[in-house]
């Protein structure tokens, strides 16, 4: 039997032009940023660099199938076989609802369940260098 | 050329052999269609054939797609002759068989397609 395999990319959007950048990078989204809007983005993003070909070999099989807009961060789940065209797209994202952004792809896992440790092991850094930074302002 | 040792070949002629190095390149013949009367194909020029084949690329493959290099090698009347890279070989094929322009109802038919030019020599 033929085993259809996936690759679940976990990806952060970062707002490099937000005076909070430089501080903390997490910078939180906004609740105006959903998983259905950023789904139509990257589909859109797919669409004009890889044209109905790349859409194509990809939609079928995109989702996402988590996304915080607290931390901007979400885990996207795409086709083994066409997973670098997903990546590429997301890479090319340039701006959204208005805001410049630059959506970074931090780890590639073949399950969900590496997706989301790697989420869980990236949020605990960032609480750490949130207290840190806390502290130094504190001061 | 590059002559090497053909271990097949040599059964035929022992003292010779040689291989061909593999053309990189993938040659199409092609003719303009036209479903339009008003329209004549011969006056249409190489600017608007390429701005066709980037248009039919950009559809199908995006904007990576219509960055392929694409030459026009030959044009004559409403036949013409491309050249591209053999990995663009296969993307080229599709995005022209299936290129319509509904506004001028102008299609482009791919006759043949080859790694080597000297195989058009009928054209």
């Amino acid at each position: 039997m033929v085993r259809f395999k996936s690759r679940y990319l976990l990806f952060e959007i970062l707002y490099p032009e937000h005076k909070q950048f430089h501080e903390i990078p997490a910078v939180p989204s906004g609740n105006q940023l959903t998983s259905s809007l950023l789904s139509k983005q990257i589909r859109a993003a797919v669409h004009e660099n890889f044209g109905d070909h790349g859409l194509g070999s990809v939609q079928s099989n995109l989702s996402i199938k988590y996304f915080s807009p607290r931390t901007s961060t979400g885990i996207l789940r795409v086709a083994r076989q066409h997973y670098r065209i997903a990546w590429a797209a997301l890479t090319l994202i340039h701006e959204l609802l208005g805001q410049k952004v630059v959506i970074r792809v931090v780890r590639t896992a073949g399950t969900i369940k590496r997706a989301e440790m790697a989420a869980i092991e990236r949020n605990a850094s960032d609480i750490r260098l949130l207290s840190i930074h806390d502290e130094v302002e504190e001061i | 050329m590059k002559f090497v040792f053909n271990s097949t070949f040599s059964l035929f002629h022992p003292h010779s052999s040689y291989s061909m190095l593999k053309s990189e390149k993938s040659y199409f013949y092609g003719k303009i269609l036209s479903s339009n009367p008003e329209l004549n194909v011969t006056s249409i020029d190489d600017v608007t054939l390429r701005h066709w084949i980037t248009i039919a690329l950009d559809q199908e493959f995006g904007v990576f797609g219509s960055a392929a290099a694409v030459e026009i090698l030959h044009r004559d009347k409403e036949t013409f002759i491309l050249s591209c890279h053999k990995n663009d070989q296969a993307k080229l094929w599709s995005c022209l068989g299936s290129f319509i322009n509904q506004k001028e109802g102008v299609r482009l038919q791919i006759i043949q397609v080859s790694n080597f030019l000297s195989s058009f020599a009928f054209a």
